[in-house]
């Protein structure tokens, strides 16, 4: 039996009284959404925080894996959805090693920790912290949270990535050195990537399939472009 | 404006204020059922994320608060059990000693001074903390990588005061129970043992049971007060410093009525 490519679907999304039409990422396919950073906070609470929140009346978010349904929030889920929120990628109670480890740690489940463990100083190596991993994370700039982001996608090894204006704010040369890293990455892991911005102008410089526009105003739709 | 107006006004008013409380509640009982059925499964022991959490933050609650609490009780402590010998002896009646000391220290005082000085010490650290984790947006971090906030922040934080209070809380007892004794036979009141034979007379097993349930449990619901009005922070800052007031007077107001329940019952 051949493998099905992983593919995350949303079924009519309501963010800011406007409703996104159904659709979904597959596996190596690149999506941009255009839209303010509230809806983006919003769309990452709907992807991430049900069933525990507001924002997640039914479930309209689900990953199709292997002839699975993973409902969005689920421990399943989030084990193959990466998430790289900017500026959000460490804790800084923990050490960097913690960090990389955490999702595995906190899971308990042996097999994958083991493995986790065994590819750490490789996935170090290619960030380029292998030196530091054993420092208290504490204050860090956005490059060391968007590097640990990447850490954590590629320990979990996701199919789909859920990316968030990740060079925003970056220094220039932090940001073609992450570049790089990034580029890699995708190329090692030929994930579905969702991108989240809020500028029209593309700062990331990946080339997307599709790209969605979705504004506040009340008189103004989606525009497909 | 008419007197319509103003009624209308006023029950607006109070519409408003009984719907928010309404809120509030099923906020604080929603979060207590979840944390409670995170506890109740049991897989955070299981979890080395989360044990090692639990260990953190009974050391940063307990451990670091223990010789506060020796102080604290060991002044306290001398003072009310020497203003009770001396009350009992102006009275000649010293069965009031040991009963005296079971009612006020063991059953009032040292439940209540361990949940003040844990509020002050730890708990406006836990509102600041899952504050700031509000509004930085952590909440969406955590849970992307599958972590479940009510396990990894909520229950080792509210497991750590209950385990914390209730331990401190008997410490309190017995070492101000003990120095309070040799303070009096030091300062010529009452001997040592004599006080100790009071004491143990005075002394009654649900009243015990009652130090050790308030021990327990008005550190366990401080705790979740706390969480729930870090909650309330969301994508605001400005909010935190409203939300630690509003914490603290909600945790010293619950054991005020807790406390007068429970003499009621």
């Amino acid at each position: 039996m051949t493998a099905i490519d992983d593919e995350l679907h949303w079924h009519d999304l309501t963010l800011c009284h406007q409703t996104l039409a159904s659709g979904h990422i597959s596996q190596g396919e690149r999506v941009r959404f255009i839209m303010h950073e509230k809806l983006q906070k919003e769309l990452l609470a709907t992807f991430f925080l049900c069933p525990f929140s507001q924002y997640c009346s039914s479930p309209k978010v689900w990953l199709d894996h292997q002839h699975e349904h993973l409902s969005s929030g689920s421990a399943e889920f989030c084990a193959q959805v990466g998430c790289m929120i900017r500026e959000r990628g460490l804790l800084a109670n923990l050490s960097l090693k913690e960090n990389l480890l955490l999702p595995f740690l906190y899971a308990n489940q042996r097999k994958s920790l083991q493995q986790a463990e065994k590819n750490l100083h490789q996935v170090a190596h290619f960030l380029g912290i292998e030196d530091q991993l054993n420092e208290k994370a504490g204050n860090r700039p956005i490059y060391m949270h968007g590097l640990m982001s990447l850490g954590h996608c590629l320990l979990k090894k996701t199919s789909i990535v859920i990316a968030q204006d990740l060079y925003l704010g970056m220094q220039a040369e932090y940001a073609t050195k992450f570049h790089r890293k990034v580029l890699k990455t995708l190329k090692i892991l030929n994930p579905g990537v969702l991108y989240l911005t809020s500028s029209k102008s593309n700062q990331s410089e990946l080339s997307f399939d599709r790209s969605y526009h979705l504004t506040c105003d009340m008189d103004v739709n989606m525009e497909r472009s | 404006m008419s007197f319509i107006q103003r009624c209308h006004e006023r029950a607006d008013y109070v519409g408003a204020w009984v719907l928010n409380q309404g809120i509030g509640i099923w906020r604080f009982l929603q979060l207590l059922l979840w944390t409670s059925r995170a506890f109740i499964r049991f897989q955070w022991l299981a979890r080395i994320a989360v044990t090692n959490v639990v260990i953190r933050q009974l050391y940063f609650t307990g451990v670091q608060s223990l010789i506060w609490i020796i102080v604290m009780a060991l002044c306290i402590g001398a003072l009310t059990v020497y203003n009770i010998a001396v009350f009992a002896r102006s009275v000649q009646d010293l069965s009031l000693i040991g009963r005296l000391i079971n009612t006020l220290l063991v059953q009032e005082i040292a439940p209540v001074v361990v949940v003040l000085f844990l509020l002050v010490r730890s708990g406006v650290a836990v509102v600041t903390e899952i504050g700031h984790m509000q509004a930085r947006g952590e909440d969406i971090f955590l849970h992307s990588l599958g972590i479940s906030l009510f396990e990894y922040i909520y229950l080792p934080r509210a497991l750590a005061f209950a385990i914390s209070g209730v331990i401190l809380t008997f410490i309190f007892v017995v070492v101000s129970i003990w120095f309070g004794g040799l303070f009096l036979s030091w300062m010529y009141v009452l001997n040592f043992s004599e006080f100790l034979v009071e004491v143990q007379r005075g002394t009654e097993f649900t009243e015990v049971v009652s130090m050790f349930l308030k021990g327990l449990f008005y550190p366990l619901l401080s705790c979740m007060v706390l969480i729930d009005q870090g909650r309330c922070v969301g994508l605001d800052p400005n909010q935190i410093p409203v939300r630690v007031s509003s914490a603290v007077m909600g945790v010293m107001m619950m054991v005020i009525i807790l406390d007068a329940i429970g003499l009621l019952l």
